[in-house]
């Protein structure tokens, strides 16, 4: 799993059903210091998160499918967690 | 399955509900030779690993294979194993 950013939202009409009732997001890659690491990607929101907040990323298929619950949707990341904090002790 | 050693953990109360009461640790990566790279990951704790402990981990949909995480718990990286000690093979030629 990956931290990220939520700096956006996608807004879309016309897409495949399977997909109607996704939240999608776009998140910012951070590394745990909070430096960008240059990568972006589009997420399912699966908590319910707000724009600027730190988020946990899972980035792999059967991830989405166990928590949405849906079978062969084409959705590939998706928010876990929100991150109230980040602890580095070394 | 890569080395990683544990430096610090994630505080998180807004989640979903398998992942409640799952300890998440962040991890940066080592190469083969124990040095330590530019790469971060979080990964969920299946063996009861501290700050500091070399870890194995291994992601995708083995990462959802363990005691801890076969019941259903959305994740795509876990610790398995914590490293003892370390053989470096001495026949590298470079």
């Amino acid at each position: 799993m990956i931290i990220g950013e939520i700096i956006g939202t996608v807004v879309s009409t016309i897409k495949v059903s399977k997909i109607e009732n996704s939240r999608l997001k776009i998140a910012k890659i951070i590394n745990p210091f909070g430096k960008p690491t240059g990568k972006y990607f589009i997420v399912e929101d699966g908590v319910g998160v707000g724009i600027g907040e730190k988020v946990l990323i899972a980035d792999d298929d059967g991830v989405v499918r166990k928590l949405l619950g849906r079978e062969n949707i084409p959705i590939r990341s998706a928010v876990v967690a929100k991150i109230d904090k980040i602890n580095i002790f070394e | 399955m890569l080395i990683g050693k544990v430096i610090g953990n994630i505080v998180s109360t807004a989640k979903v509900d398998e992942l409640k009461s799952i300890k998440l640790y962040i991890l940066q990566v080592y190469n083969y030779k124990l040095e330590p790279t530019e790469k971060y990951e979080v990964a969920v704790d299946s063996i009861g690993a501290g700050i500091g402990d070399y870890v194995l981990y291994c992601g995708g949909s083995a990462a959802r294979l363990t005691e801890l995480t076969k019941a259903g718990v959305p994740t795509d990286i876990s610790i398995i194993a914590r490293i003892d000690s370390f053989n470096e093979l001495k026949n590298d030629k470079e």
